[in-house]
């Protein structure tokens, strides 16, 4: 757990409204962060969760609404500037760079940390290799810290599914960012590789400090890692609490089982 | 180190070859002007390499960047430096005007490609073509459509060797930097590129403009050699010849296009007893190349 005991938040939403022509998508969003946060981020199928995701990071521009972190305004940012200022995804059908190798993966999402000039590269000056060096070595070292070391070189599309999740999580790690957004990182993964995932987002959040939004059906994950969870409904915002209470809220309860059920099963 | 050590080595020796042929007249003059042909051809191709093979666009207006290159680099070694200094010292301006030229129309190609991909992209390059071409058979300093005629056989093969060399060299080190991970990464996947920080929109001018650059450079060459252009000359045919190498050495390699534009060049020369039916003949084993090895024959390799 981190040591931070302040209670500024560190990533601030409010107010995140987005439509596709007359759907509200989602309506009102607000989240705020704490530094080692774990929030998670539940609801039926088209409930607008990873349309939350896209808001944040850009790749759709909110109708209103605006997006902090750390007391910057990132709303309206184009999505590299989004990434490079802290904020970091992984996708929910993976989405790795098939052409690249693993390290190669990685090291693209470092394009922000390299300041080298364009004619440094072409004549390959001093200052241009010391800085590749220095982010093939946290390159490596994220992909040591989730045990992929001995396969860097290895082209990322030939890796195995669980694998190429855990590439997608050093590729959002390298930046060393401040918030994490994951969505539906054990999609596809059976209950130990489930463990497995849950320790290192454990880790991930106790040794670098970062704040985690997560998207995930799994209620075995989101009972283990979240302090607090929201839950969306056709774009709105229906429960916000501790993750035990969920059973015992009657609209969450309704929104996934109808009207009939009384029993919420995880 | 060593590495570093023998491609110097390498490259002297290419270039003390190339003005021992220059200056002694060593080879036959079409053998010579063959091999420039291979060099030019290569700039071209590598060039192209960069916007169809790294990036992964599909882009047919290469025929226009060189024809800006090569009326450009023509006009400045006839009418700007005309008492001037020796042509040893502005050829290399000239070229660097016409290269010059070429990467401001690829600056303008690139604004439209950040909304345009594929097919939509190439549409828009097959207008480029177009437009170069009525404007240079329109402006009758240039000869209008007779074509420019007064230039100077100033290329020789030292100066393709080094342009040619030049490219490959800037091409490897790009691909090989921050910038042609984020290159690849377009291609690859342009909206997970820019999710983790690349900045997309900048990658893919910088693409465009160094790859229009040296198409810039190529043309200057090229106008040089066969010291008569026209706006024919730079029709939708030369960029297919470009595109031909290219898929058939292997886009996205760095040695691809210079297999590439090496064999093709060759190949249409040995063919040439066929007479008008080499035309046919050379297609023909390039549809047989793309059947057995459809990635190129360096596809799938990376050689650096």
């Amino acid at each position: 757990m981190t040591n931070n005991t302040s209670h500024n938040p560190l990533f601030q939403i409010t107010g995140l409204s987005h439509s596709f022509g007359g759907l509200k998508a989602v309506s009102h969003f607000g989240l705020t962060l704490k530094p080692g946060e774990i929030w998670g981020l539940i609801g039926p199928n088209g409930a607008g969760k990873t349309t939350v995701f896209n808001l944040i990071t850009g790749v759709y521009k909110a109708d209103e609404g605006t997006v902090t972190l750390g007391g910057v305004d990132l709303t309206g940012l184009p999505s590299h500037a989004i990434a490079a200022s802290g904020v970091s995804r992984t996708f929910q059908n993976i989405r790795l760079f098939k052409s690249m190798t693993v390290l190669d993966n990685v090291r693209t999402a470092g394009y922000c940390r390299l300041d080298y000039s364009l004619a440094s590269a072409l004549v390959r000056t001093a200052a241009f290799r010391e800085k590749e060096e220095r982010l093939r070595q946290s390159a490596i070292e994220v992909l040591t810290v989730l045990g992929l070391a001995h396969r860097i070189h290895e082209p990322a599309s030939s890796m195995p599914y669980g694998l190429q999740r855990t590439i997608e999580l050093a590729r959002a790690l390298v930046n060393k960012p401040k918030v994490l957004l994951l969505d539906e990182p054990g999609a596809g993964m059976n209950p130990s590789e489930i463990e497995k995932l849950a320790a290192t987002i454990l880790w991930v959040r106790d040794n670098l400090g970062v704040a985690v939004v997560l998207i995930e059906h799994r209620m075995q994950l989101v009972m283990k890692l979240c302090e607090q969870v929201k839950v969306l409904n056709f774009g709105e915002t229906i429960f916000q609490g501790k993750p035990g209470d969920l059973a015992k809220d009657e609209t969450v309860v309704k929104a996934y089982f109808g009207e009939d059920h009384d029993a919420f099963v995880n | 180190m060593k590495r570093k050590l023998a491609l110097f080595l390498l490259f002297s020796a290419g270039l003390t070859c190339a003005l021992c042929c220059d200056f002694l007249r060593l080879l036959d003059p079409y053998v010579a002007q063959i091999l420039m042909y291979i060099g030019i051809n290569i700039i071209m191709t590598a060039s192209l390499n960069l916007v169809n093979g790294y990036m992964g666009e599909f882009s047919v207006g290469h025929a226009a960047f060189m024809a800006v290159g090569a009326y450009t680099a023509s006009f400045f070694s006839i009418s700007v430096f005309t008492h001037g200094p020796a042509p040893v010292v502005f050829f290399p301006l000239s070229l660097f005007a016409g290269g010059g030229a070429a990467a401001l129309v690829g600056l303008l190609i690139a604004i439209p490609a950040f909304k345009a991909r594929d097919d939509y992209l190439a549409i828009i390059t097959l207008a480029l073509i177009m437009i170069t071409k009525s404007v240079f058979e329109n402006i009758p300093w240039f000869g209008g459509p007779a074509g420019y005629s007064g230039i100077q056989k100033y290329t020789s093969l030292s100066w393709v060797f080094v342009c040619a060399a030049a490219t490959v060299v800037v091409v490897r080190n790009l691909v090989n930097s921050n910038f042609g991970r984020g290159i690849i990464a377009v291609r690859d996947d342009e909206v997970v590129a820019n999710l983790v920080s690349v900045d997309t929109k900048r990658v893919k001018v910088l693409a465009f403009v160094i790859s229009a650059f040296f198409a810039g450079i190529g043309g200057g060459l090229f106008a040089h050699l066969i010291q008569f252009i026209n706006p024919r000359t730079f029709s939708i045919i030369k960029s297919t010849d470009f595109l031909l190498m290219l898929y058939l050495g292997g886009s996205g390699t760095l040695v691809g296009p210079i297999l590439g534009a090496g064999i093709w060049t060759i190949l249409l020369e040995l063919l040439r007893f066929l007479g008008i039916w080499r035309f046919a003949v050379a297609p023909v084993a390039l549809i047989m190349l793309m059947i057995y090895r459809p990635r190129g024959i360096m596809g799938g390799k990376v050689l650096n």
